[in-house]
């Protein structure tokens, strides 16, 4: 899409459907992951770092989102033109 | 602005739901929807079908996605513009991906021609599952 800019009147869109559920992501468990071994992605898809429980029936739902953002605002600056918009 | 404007903006946008854009807004226009056999995405699909565009739709079960294009068919009706197309793809699947991607850019005629993607597609687990691909 990005290389189509110039082929293009308007611009294309690109649209990511989330929650706001990544606000609430734990960010002291990632700092420790993101330190062992093969990083925050392995640790987080880790069994031993599957707390579920009663009150929580999707443990990773907030870092999965939190992921997330992570690659949207990734992809965003790989979407950047020359022009820096 | 308050702090308590985006809760009662979220609380009002549950029952009251935005205006969608005139008829004919999406005229000529192509559409991907990823994970749109269902909830939002199939929802999205359907409108955007009915303001003239021509949808994408993905799913990862053939079966489902013929339905999901049959309803979206369906709910258009015979005022439909554009073409609603079911491609196949599995976002757990590394190969499924890179299958979709290529698929993708031998329908359309060139990178100019997708107007419009919404990658909606995901799913929940309540339960550890690990993935062929060891995720």
């Amino acid at each position: 899409m990005r290389g189509a800019r110039s082929d293009r009147k308007t611009p294309a869109h690109l649209i990511f459907v989330s929650s706001r559920d990544h606000i609430y992501s734990e960010i002291g468990p990632l700092v420790t992951w993101s330190q062992q071994k093969n990083g925050i992605l392995q640790q987080v898809c880790s069994k031993d770092n599957w707390d579920a429980g009663f009150w929580e029936s999707q443990p990773n739902y907030t870092v999965s989102k939190l992921m997330l953002m992570y690659m949207v605002e990734g992809i965003s600056e790989l979407a950047r033109g020359p022009d820096g918009e | 602005m308050s702090l308590l404007d985006a809760p009662i903006k979220r609380l009002v946008g549950r029952f009251v739901p935005k205006p969608l854009p005139p008829l004919g807004t999406f005229d000529g226009q192509t559409v991907l929807i990823i994970g749109a056999t269902t909830g939002l995405g199939l929802a999205a699909a359907i409108h955007f079908a009915t303001l003239g565009a021509s949808v994408i739709i993905t799913s990862r079960v053939e079966s489902k996605g013929d339905t999901a294009k049959r309803r979206i068919e369906e709910a258009v009706g015979s005022s439909r513009k554009g073409n609603i197309l079911c491609l196949e793809l599995d976002l757990e699947r590394y190969d499924s991906c890179t299958k979709f991607v290529n698929k993708l850019k031998s329908i359309l005629s060139g990178p100019a021609v997708l107007d419009v993607a919404i990658l909606n597609g995901a799913m929940v687990n309540s339960h550890w599952e690990e993935s062929e691909a060891g995720w």
